[in-house]
């Protein structure tokens, strides 16, 4: 029975690092340098991390980054998928070194892991179907789909205050219950409905216009307390005075975040 | 014609991992299963306390999350136990965290305690006079075992282990969980990169025409099996 | 001519509860003694107990002359192959196994036997099982499975099994009370002559008129002693206890 307690206080103690403060240091430069690689969570995400269709290699803004920085370090970049609702578990268990996947800085998640300068910026906005009557006022009480856990998510909860959410796994998901009808309105991230939506599958969709909600910010995510930080910051921030930044903007369409990156 | 082809191509790649997922884990939940069903049938009362704890635990927590804490929990307490020791892992990284093998452990676990439930019920349902005969013959417990019980006890068990079996395929897609790349993970891919819905529903094929195959290998099971009644 | 079986002074209590209350029997080689009483008096367990399928509590159990098991209040000793190979054993409910054919049934225990001592014998093993078959009048059911077979051929098979491994002493318990009447003979018939061929043979039976016919010895026990014993005649014609009178007269079965 004593051993069974000691266990649970030690669950309990692990699921509270989740959200500890960090206060110690952690030595990810050393154990990325002896292991070799350097171990980047991605999800499928253009076009921050996707796979280039005609070399079968990882490509997008993030990923070149990535890239990037490993050979700074000296080390072999992998880049794995992962569960996007995972993030946080992955980084701390070790199964990942770096969550660089367009990700947003909030409050919330600021509590659990540690974040990279901001370097990009994106905002969050309704999708509809074309033609349709809902204007930004009125999509309140509509059916809105979100990706469970994502910025949309919030923005849907907080800003907007609707109260008939859908919650899916994915943004396509959110994007497919639209097309379908099931629900009304999809919140998606800017970037990601400038490149899919209108076109293909999603065809008959559009982006309600106005309906735009809070920049966000997108940074790196490290575990708390990691000395890699100090590291990542300094190559962001070199790479953006040399012009590479913008040139990798350019190419994937991000909008950078310049006043965090001078 | 030419996506329908690359669509099936990652699919059959994803249902490799599925497959191989659901064999190893019956070649280890199996006789892990049977091992559990004696130590909870065990005259030694610590033991089969101990076993009938951990079957509990097991049957009555989500595969899902015993899958999220075999993967990540090591990781989670080591770093939270020993946050100025993060090196010096990478042999027990390389040999027990990949995702498969992680997958792999919580699903045999699982599966071993479903099993062991239903090879005890088996074992028991067979008569006392089965044991006596074979020990008034002077065989072993051991030979009385495999030699006369252990296939009277498959026969009465095929039912109910057909369906856990079926059930397994099914389940494996949990896994992804972890982002294992299994069928559905791979279908899932085909939703987030090229906005294609059809991929996942021909995982299901994928799936119907596995399970069709296992129904048709345990009726043929049944049929062998039907020489004698017990 | 020395007795083939003692029993000495044999107790059993389940619990709280003492079954066999000191029981002591002597049989001689090519005998067969009858066991009856009431459910319950005890002799199902005294038979379970000379097949170490119960463990006797306390007492003796010797065949020819050597002692093969003996038990002090308290301690259980460890049965030896010898001891198990001393005594056969034929079930009420038969107890054939279902997924081997009658002739496999007959040589699973063998072959394992002669696997154990690393010898190979299974042509010798296989032609004692077609003799044994012929013994019991069901050679064309070698290749049979045991749900193929009535009743009366599922126990002529188990009797068969438990020549097979050639006990000194064939025991029976109640071998005709799980049978249709119309098939009782044929069994019977099987136990009768194998008397006739001089076989040692203890019988837990209901069948009054067939343990008077074939038996030597005849053994009444009630509440876990032996109340009475005898020839035949003594036991049956001429009974000394009242219990033992009460019992035959139907009274109590």
């Amino acid at each position: 029975m004593k051993k069974v307690l000691v266990l649970l206080l030690a669950l309990v103690m692990a699921c509270a690092s989740f959200t500890s403060c960090g206060c110690q240091e952690i030595n990810d430069l050393e154990k990325i340098q002896e292991s070799g690689k350097l171990v980047v969570g991605v999800t499928v995400y253009k076009p921050m991390d996707y796979i280039d269709e005609e070399t079968g290699e990882w490509t997008g803004f993030d990923a070149e980054l990535a890239q990037a920085f490993a050979e700074r370090l000296g080390v072999k970049c992998q880049i794995v998928i992962i569960t996007w609702a995972n993030k946080v578990a992955e980084l701390n268990s070790n199964q990942i070194d770096l969550v660089w996947n367009g990700m947003t800085a909030s409050d919330e998640l600021g509590e659990s892991i540690d974040f990279s300068v901001p370097y990009a910026k994106n905002a969050q906005v309704a999708v509809v179907k074309k033609g349709s009557s809902l204007t930004k006022d009125s999509i309140k009480n509509a059916k809105i789909a979100v990706e469970d856990g994502s910025a949309g998510h919030t923005v849907a909860e907080e800003t907007i205050g609707a109260t008939n959410i859908a919650k899916l796994t994915a943004m396509n998901d959110a994007l497919n219950e639209v097309k379908g009808g099931t629900s009304e309105v999809a919140i998606i991230d800017l970037t990601m409905a400038e490149s899919i939506v209108g076109k293909g599958e999603y065809a008959d969709l559009e982006i309600l216009s106005g309906a735009s909600y809070g920049e966000e910010i997108f940074a790196v995510g490290l575990r708390k307390g990691s000395d890699l930080k100090a590291e990542l910051d300094a190559f962001l921030k070199e790479k953006y005075a040399d012009g590479t930044l913008a040139k990798l903007a350019e190419k994937y369409q991000v909008v950078l975040n310049e006043d965090a990156l001078k | 014609m030419e996506m329908f082809l690359d669509v099936l191509s990652q699919l059959a790649g994803g249902f490799v991992t599925s497959f191989l997922l659901f064999i190893l884990t019956l070649i280890l939940a199996l006789p892990l299963g049977l091992l559990v069903s004696f130590c909870t049938m065990s005259k030694f009362a610590p033991l089969s306390m101990l076993s009938k704890l951990i079957v509990w635990i097991l049957r009555g927590t989500p595969l899902m999350l015993q899958i999220f804490a075999i993967f990540y929990l090591p990781g989670i307490l080591r770093l939270f136990i020993w946050p100025q020791m993060n090196t010096g892992w990478e042999w027990f990284d390389t040999t027990f965290s990949t995702r498969f093998i992680a997958a792999l452990v919580a699903f045999a676990i699982n599966y071993a305690a479903y099993f062991s439930e239903i090879f005890r019920g088996g074992i028991q349902s067979i008569s006392q006079g089965q044991y006596e005969a074979c020990q008034v013959l002077g065989m072993s417990k051991r030979e009385a075992f495999f030699k006369v019980i252990l296939l009277q006890v498959i026969k009465r068990i095929i039912p109910p282990m057909s369906n856990e079996i079926i059930t397994l395929i099914k389940d494996t897609s949990l896994a992804n969980t972890i982002a294992v790349y299994e069928l559905i993970f791979e279908a899932k891919e085909f939703m987030v990169i090229d906005a294609l819905i059809w991929p996942l529903f021909m995982a299901g094929a994928f799936y119907l025409l596995f399970v069709g195959l296992l129904t048709i290998i345990f009726g043929l099971i049944e049929k062998k099996l039907s020489y004698f009644r017990s | 001519m020395e007795n083939m079986l003692e029993v000495k002074n044999l107790r059993k209590r389940f619990g709280q509860n003492e079954v066999l209350k000191g029981v002591s029997l002597t049989l001689k080689k090519g005998e067969v003694l009858s066991i009856i009483g009431s459910s319950g008096g005890g002799k199902t367990t005294l038979l379970r107990c000379l097949n170490f399928l119960e463990t006797a509590n306390s007492g003796e159990i010797v065949v020819n002359g050597k002692t093969v098991y003996r038990a002090e209040d308290g301690e259980k000793p460890e049965l030896t192959p010898e001891a198990q190979a001393s005594f056969g054993l034929v079930f009420q409910q038969f107890n054939l196994f279902p997924q081997y054919s009658v002739i496999d049934n007959l040589c699973l225990a063998p072959k394992l036997k002669a696997k154990r001592e690393k010898q190979d014998r299974n042509e010798e093993i296989e032609a004692k099982a077609r003799e044994l078959l012929e013994t019991v009048g069901l050679s064309e059911k070698a290749n049979a499975y045991p749900c193929e077979l009535s009743g009366g051929q599922q126990q002529r098979v188990a009797i068969a099994r438990a020549l097979m491994l050639s006990p000194e002493i064939l025991c029976f318990d109640e071998p005709t009370s799980a049978l249709d009447p119309e098939l009782t003979g044929e069994v019977l018939r099987v136990i009768r002559s194998l008397k006739d061929s001089e076989r040692t043979m203890i019988i837990v039976t209901h069948e009054m008129e067939f343990a008077k016919g074939v038996s030597d010895k005849v053994i009444f026990i009630s509440d876990g002693v032996i109340e009475e014993e005898g020839t035949p005649e003594e036991v049956f014609v001429n009974p000394k206890s009242e219990k033992t009178k009460a019992f035959l007269s139907g009274g109590s079965k």
